[in-house]
């Protein structure tokens, strides 16, 4: 390759991103900078910014739970000490017998009273936020999809939700055992063993940076779209003497 | 100017291939008597063979060089490897066209997959007759340091066309 003293990638990188700074700093005052990529437009530096700012904190977060999980469990016993553990809480406080119980019920117990067990203290401990219950739901929630709305629905046959009853609480601790544990257990749909790749929280990264490439696909359309209006008037340009000065 | 209007800004042939250049000398490529203007869709069996290239200028003593680039491979939305030089042509005297030149790297047919590509031509005024050598491999030239070593300067015309694949659905509703 011709390239002289330095490796192609980051160099022609960085002279890109300069570049492209000058050229946008004409279009737009803002000129803030990427890691990940050079985007072409100003307007998604922002949105890339927020996204990671956003990615960083979910990081967090889903690194204290995940931490707290590993000092108290050990991986093969997890889902019975989860599940005798839930029982006992649930037999305790009579707060609801029935094996179906809804994740925001669980949720709901251990910050309105002396939790009972360690596995309840580990919910406190984990969660970063001073305030107990919204946060932990709202982080939860970010993950929700099929997996949750299983935990919520109460029509399901006994045997899926026994193995149900446990998930709840490994998913307080650690976010990737639950789909494990359900991944084990035979006769569960096929869309759990999805979310258990999904579920170690980059989720929200992919998803920020699909809405990127999509904006990115939309711009080149656009600047595709605008050309056809300018044909004519580049033809008559491209002429022998006449000089076009492009910013 | 505030906003600039210029096809090769508008499409970002303008920041990711080239920086602002001023134009002096005429550029036409035609396939198949089809002119190639910013910004125009054609199909990779309109492109297959070479196209007929005419540059202008007035000292047939002056020469230069053509590069053809693809910018957005294998994909737009991934270029991985921008840029693919699909053709470079040097000592083209001015007035005449691509086919009095020297082809260090001869025309490789766009075969776009994903996406809609652009295909930039690139016209650089060399300061004497020079030998170019030809890269190792095609895929991440770069046209900007590619001038920079044969002290091609800034260039002096450029134009690009958009393909895609021949099934593809993309683009303009027609």
């Amino acid at each position: 390759m011709l390239s002289p003293t330095n490796c192609e990638g980051t160099t022609s990188y960085n002279d890109k991103t300069k570049s492209l700074r000058k050229v946008s700093s004409s279009i737009s005052s803002k000129s803030s900078s990427t890691s990940s990529s050079p985007s072409i437009f100003p307007p998604s530096n922002n949105l890339l910014c927020q996204a990671q700012q956003k990615a960083e904190t979910m990081e967090e977060v889903w690194k204290d739970i995940s931490l707290a999980s590993l000092h108290d469990h050990t991986p093969t016993d997890q889902e019975l000490s989860m599940t005798s553990r839930l029982h006992s809480i649930s037999h305790r406080h009579h707060h609801n017998t029935s094996p179906n119980f809804i994740l925001q019920d669980f949720l709901a117990r251990p910050f309105n009273k002396d939790p009972p067990t360690r596995m309840v203290s580990i919910i406190r401990d984990s969660t970063p936020f001073g305030s107990p219950l919204p946060p932990p739901a709202t982080v939860l929630s970010l993950n929700s999809g099929p997996g949750f709305d299983f935990l919520d629905n109460s029509d399901h046959p006994q045997r899926p939700s026994s193995q149900l009853q446990s998930s709840p609480i490994s998913n307080i601790s650690s976010f990737t055992s639950p789909f494990e544990g359900l991944d084990s257990s035979p006769g569960l749909p096929s869309f759990c063993k999805k979310r258990s790749q999904e579920s170690d929280g980059s989720s929200g990264d992919r998803r920020h940076k699909r809405m990127i490439k999509n904006r990115e696909s939309a711009a080149r359309s656009r600047a595709r779209k605008q050309e056809s209006p300018f044909l004519l008037k580049d033809c008559c340009v491209c002429t022998g003497a006449n000089f076009l000065f492009c910013f | 100017m505030s906003r600039n209007r210029d096809p090769l800004s508008v499409g970002r042939v303008i920041g990711d291939v080239l920086d602002p250049f001023m134009r002096s000398i005429s550029l036409r490529v035609n396939y198949n008597s089809r002119e190639v203007n910013n910004g125009c869709e054609l199909k990779p069996s309109q492109v297959v063979n070479q196209p007929r290239v005419d540059i202008g200028g007035e000292d047939l003593r002056t020469f230069y060089t053509l590069v053809m680039v693809d910018p957005d491979a294998p994909s737009p939305s991934d270029p991985s490897l921008r840029e693919y030089l699909h053709w470079l042509v040097t000592d083209i005297p001015a007035t005449t066209g691509a086919t009095f030149g020297q082809e260090t790297v001869c025309y490789e047919s766009p075969r776009p997959t994903v996406g809609i590509h652009r295909f930039v031509f690139v016209l650089f005024r060399q300061l004497g007759r020079q030998t170019v050598y030809a890269p190792g491999w095609r895929q991440n030239f770069n046209t900007r340091e590619f001038a920079e070593i044969y002290n091609l300067g800034s260039p002096v015309a450029a134009v690009y066309f958009n393909c895609q694949r021949e099934s593809g659905s993309g683009g303009r509703r027609r």
